[in-house]
C-alpha cells in the first residue's frame, strides 16, 4: 500500500515536472508580451521623462525575464530529451 | 525618423542605386559563410536552400511584402490611441501595382528591401542548417517576407509608430534603424532563435551529461572569402540606407564607409584578440562572426556616431560575440552551427542600443536613448514572439525537422539524392548514430 502511493506520488511528480516544463513556454512568452506593453504604457501614460524611463526599463526587465524562462524551458526539455 | 521620403537629384539617384546594386555581395557572402560553416554533408543542400531563400523571400515581398510596408505618406492602418495615431500596417497594393519604378527613391528604397529582406531570411536558414527541410525553409520565408519584415518595417520605415515617437511624444527623431539592425539583423537573428527551437539540435550535438559535440565547420575558406563580400555588400547596404531612409545627402556616405569598415575591423579584431587569449590561437569562425557582428552593429550607428565612437562600437561586440556563442551552446542549449543568433541579434541589438547613447542627431539623448530601447522592446516583446508562434503553426502543417534518415546521412543525400563533393571519401563517422 504504501509503496503503491509511493509510486503514484512519484508518477504526478514526473506528471508535473513534464508539464511544468513546457507550461514554462507560455509564460515566459506571456512576460515578453507583458514587457512590450509595459514599455508601450509608459509611452503613452507617462509624459514625464523620469517615470517614463524607469517604466520602459521595467517593461524591458520583464521581457528579459520572459526570455530567460524561455531559454530555461528549452534547455531542460534538451536535458531530459524532450 | 523621417517623416517623408527624401527627394534625390539625377546624380544622387543614380549613385544610390549603385549603392544598391553591391547589396547582393552580403547576400553571397552570407551563403558562404552559413555553407562554410556547417557539415559538408549538407554543402549543396545549404547552398540550394540559400538561393531559394533568396527567390522566395524576393517573390513573397514583391508580391505582399511592400504593400503591408508602405512607405511614408503611402496609405496605412492606424489605430487612434490618446488622440494620437499610431500606423500599424501599410495599406498598399500587391504586387507592386501603382508605383511607378523610375528611379525615385521609395522604388529605389523597394529594390533595396527585396535584398535586405533576402539577407535577414537567410539568417535563420544558417542557423537551422544541418537538420531543416528546404521547404518548411521556403515556407517560413515566404512568411517571414510576407508578413514578419513587412510588419516591423512599416513601423520603422513606412512612417509608421516607431518613426512617429519624435513627433508624438518628444522621444528624439523616433525609433532610428537607417540600415536595417533593427529590422533585418535582430529580426532575423531572433527569428533564427525561434526556428532553432522549434527544429530542435541536430542529433548528436546535446547529449546528458557530457559537453556538447563540436561539429567544424568544412571549409573556412568559404567562411572568410564570404566575410570579404559582406564587406562590400555591407558598404551597398548602409550607404544606400543612409541616403534613403535618414535623408543623408550623397557626401555623407563617406562617413557611413568609413565607419562600417571600422565597426567591422574592430570586431573582427577582438574576437581575434578574445579568442588568442582564451583558447591559445585564434578561432577563425568566431574571428569570422566578430567581422559580421561588427557589419551588423555598424548598420545602426553608420550614419550618426564619429568614427571613433564606430570604432568602440564594433571592438565592444567583437569582444562579446565569442562569449555570446558560447553561453547560447553550453548554458542554453541553443545548437546555432553558424553563430547567426549571437552574431546578428546580438549585433543588431546592440547598435540599436548604441546610436542611443553614443548618435549625434541633435536632439535630446535622452529622448533618443528611450526610442531606441522602445524600438528593441518591440523586437524581443512582439517580434520574437510573433516568429515563434507563426513558424510553431507552419510547422504544424509542413514540419520543419528532417527525418532520422536525414540526420543520418545528412541533408545532401537525403535531399537531394547526391552530395556537394562526390569525389571525396566521406568519413564514416559521419554516417554513424550517434
Amino acid at each position: 500500500m504504501r509503496q503503491r502511493a509511493a509510486r503514484r506520488f512519484l508518477r504526478a511528480i514526473n506528471h508535473l515536472d513534464y508539464d511544468g516544463l513546457n507550461a514554462m513556454k507560455i509564460p515566459g512568452f506571456m512576460l515578453l508580451l507583458a514587457g512590450w506593453g509595459i514599455t508601450l504604457a509608459a509611452i503613452v501614460l507617462l509624459p514625464k521623462p523620469v517615470p517614463r524611463c524607469v517604466f520602459m526599463l521595467a517593461g524591458v526587465a520583464v521581457e528579459l525575464l520572459g526570455l530567460g524562462l524561455l531559454i530555461r524551458s528549452q534547455y531542460l526539455a534538451r536535458q531530459v530529451g524532450l | 525618423m523621417i517623416p517623408a521620403t527624401p527627394s534625390l537629384s539625377d546624380a544622387g539617384m543614380v549613385f544610390c542605386c549603385m549603392l544598391v546594386l553591391l547589396v547582393p555581395l552580403a547576400l553571397a557572402g552570407i551563403a558562404l559563410i552559413n555553407t562554410g560553416l556547417g557539415r559538408s554533408r549538407s554543402t549543396a543542400q545549404s547552398m540550394l536552400g540559400a538561393l531559394g531563400v533568396m527567390a522566395a523571400a524576393a517573390i513573397a515581398y514583391v508580391a505582399v511584402g511592400f504593400a503591408c510596408e508602405g512607405s511614408p505618406g503611402m496609405p496605412e492602418h492606424a489605430v487612434m490611441i490618446a488622440g494620437k495615431p499610431w500606423g500599424w500596417l501599410g495599406a498598399g497594393t500587391f504586387f507592386l501595382r501603382h508605383l511607378p519604378l523610375t528611379g525615385s527613391p521609395v522604388s529605389l528604397a523597394v529594390l533595396l528591401q527585396i535584398f535586405g529582406v533576402a539577407l535577414a531570411a537567410l539568417i535563420p536558414w544558417g542557423a537551422g542548417s544541418d537538420r531543416w527541410r528546404l521547404k518548411a525553409g521556403y515556407a517560413s520565408t515566404v512568411l517571414f517576407a510576407a508578413w514578419i519584415y513587412p510588419l516591423f518595417a512599416h513601423w520603422v520605415w513606412g512612417g509608421g509608430w516607431l518613426a512617429q515617437l519624435g513627433v508624438h511624444y518628444g522621444l528624439g527623431r523616433g525609433f532610428m534603424d537607417i540600415a536595417g539592425a533593427g529590422t533585418m539583423q535582430a529580426a532575423g537573428g531572433l527569428t533564427a532563435l525561434s526556428i532553432v527551437w522549434i527544429v530542435g539540435a541536430r542529433q548528436g550535438k546535446f547529449i546528458a551529461n557530457q559537453l556538447p559535440a563540436v561539429f567544424p565547420g568544412h571549409n573556412i575558406l568559404y567562411v572568410l572569402f564570404g566575410c570579404c563580400l559582406t564587406l562590400g555588400g555591407w558598404l551597398g547596404l548602409n550607404g544606400a540606407g543612409a541616403m534613403l531612409f535618414a535623408g543623408i545627402a550623397p557626401g555623407g556616405v563617406v562617413l557611413v564607409a568609413v565607419n562600417t569598415v571600422l565597426c567591422a575591423s574592430g570586431g573582427l579584431l577582438m574576437a581575434l584578440l578574445v579568442t588568442r587569449v582564451r583558447f591559445g590561437k585564434p578561432d577563425a569562425s568566431l574571428c569570422a562572426n566578430g567581422w559580421v557582428a561588427g557589419l551588423a552593429a555598424s548598420s545602426a550607428v553608420c550614419a550618426f556616431v564619429p568614427p571613433v565612437a564606430a570604432l568602440l562600437v564594433g571592438m565592444m561586440i567583437g569582444c562579446a560575440v565569442p562569449f555570446l556563442a558560447e553561453l547560447l551552446e553550453l548554458h542554453c542549449g541553443v545548437d546555432d552551427p553558424t553563430g547567426a543568433i549571437a552574431v546578428h541579434a546580438g549585433g543588431g541589438l546592440w547598435g540599436l542600443l548604441a546610436v542611443g547613447f553614443m548618435g549625434r542627431f541633435g536632439v535630446p539623448a535622452g529622448g533618443q536613448m528611450l526610442a531606441q530601447i522602445a524600438g528593441i522592446a518591440t523586437l524581443l516583446g512582439f517580434i520574437l514572439p510573433l516568429a515563434y508562434g507563426l513558424n510553431w503553426l507552419l510547422n504544424l502543417i509542413i514540419p520543419y525537422r528532417t527525418d532520422p534518415e536525414g540526420d543520418r546521412a545528412g541533408m545532401d543525400m537525403h535531399e537531394l539524392g547526391a552530395g556537394a563533393y562526390p569525389e571525396f571519401v566521406l568519413r564514416g563517422e559521419d554516417f554513424v548514430q550517434r
